[in-house]
């Protein structure tokens, strides 16, 4: 049930923030920054301090540019 | 007495997205047991109850002078909080249910009571209490009491540290990890003034240095280990400098008193309105018939 075949479009937009730092708010309430690193169909790689994080694209609300301090 | 400057500590970041459970974790280090609430409190009635304020005046200083900062220090986490709650909900009208949010976040109340906003309560919502605050009036006994609550407070910031990675959250406790263990030194200095016991051996408590965390890196780069100021431009509290001094016992950096506040500092940010809220629930109208009246001449 990959969700690049029920919101194909949903990880092409997020692509655009590949190489950025960004904010990424899961189902689960969670909040988590880090680097953009890739976006595939159904999971995007993010760098948190130099430790990659899967997060399943279906577990995703919205994923926007992070505040980096 | 207290002077008021409508400035913050240090500058929060302006963020488009809260994250409102990660307020419900900070009210932890406002309201709890080791929050800002009781080493303000404690100090500040330490302070007013000082037996021998002539006889002992360094260490009335002290105890005076860090009073004042911890008053933005409580000033810095409320506010940490009102950033932090954002985005739950929207402008509607309320058949529209705009607050429906409000009841899968864990603290409810602030949805109901306090338009989303900071209040004296711990992460759990049980409300700060003068039981927190320690006064024994035996000068060793509560300069131990201080020292045991800033390794206190400052191992419940490391925690909630790792509970968010919030860019607001971070930046705030950042800070306050850098300044609380200058409080920690401070206290430990003002025991062995007054007993000739090195506690500073013991530190850091818990046993990982402040540089671990990236927030506060800058804050010790910027050398706000090593200082502790009078809060005053008069000429008071001075004499903290017969305590303060010597080197930093981690660091070894001179350890240094300024007169009055830190020259830099952060604006106090202006929270939305929200309608959904009735908060602060003054509409156009009603404005400007205030307008009228508050600008009128009498």
């Amino acid at each position: 049930m990959g969700s690049g075949l029920t919101s194909p479009y949903y990880s092409e937009t997020v692509k655009g923030f590949i190489g950025n730092y960004v904010a990424v708010q899961t189902t689960a309430k969670t909040l988590h920054h880090g680097v953009l690193t890739h976006v595939y169909p159904d999971h995007i790689v993010l760098d948190i301090c130099h430790v990659p994080f899967f997060i399943r694209t279906d577990e995703i609300v919205w994923v926007t540019l992070g505040r980096q301090i | 007495m207290f002077q008021r400057v409508n400035r913050l500590a240090i500058e929060l970041p302006e963020v488009e997205y809260g994250d409102v459970n990660a307020a419900s974790a900070v009210q932890e280090l406002l309201g709890g047991k080791f929050g800002e609430m009781s080493t303000l409190n404690n100090y500040m009635y330490q302070s007013f109850n000082f037996r021998g304020k002539v006889k002992l005046k360094p260490f009335y200083d002290l105890v005076a002078s860090i009073t004042a900062e911890e008053f933005g220090h409580v000033e810095l986490v409320a506010t940490t909080i009102n950033l932090l709650n954002k985005g739950a909900s929207f402008p509607a009208a309320p058949d529209l249910t705009p607050l429906q949010n409000g009841k899968n976040m864990r603290n409810a109340k602030a949805f109901i009571a306090t338009a989303q906003t900071s209040s004296p309560h711990d992460s759990m919502g049980l409300p700060w209490t003068g039981e927190n605050v320690f006064t024994s009036g035996n000068l060793v006994l509560d300069l131990l009491h201080n020292f045991f609550l800033e390794c206190g407070a400052r191992t419940h910031k490391m925690r909630v540290y790792e509970m968010t990675d919030h860019p607001v959250a971070r930046e705030m406790i950042g800070y306050l990890l850098v300044r609380g263990g200058t409080h920690i030194v401070a206290y430990a200095k003002a025991l062995e003034m007054a007993t000739g016991v090195d506690v500073t051996k013991m530190l850091p408590i818990p046993n990982l240095d402040n540089r671990v965390f990236d927030a506060a890196r800058k804050y010790e780069d910027r050398g706000y280990g090593n200082v502790l100021f009078t809060w005053n431009y008069v000429g008071d509290y001075t004499d903290i400098n017969k305590i303060w001094k010597g080197p930093h016992p981690q660091t070894g950096e001179k350890l240094i008193v300024k007169e009055g506040i830190p020259e830099t500092s952060g604006k106090v940010p202006n929270l939305d309105e929200l309608p959904e809220e009735f908060a602060p629930g003054i509409g156009p109208d009603e404005f400007h018939a205030i307008a009228k009246r508050l600008l009128a001449k009498m």
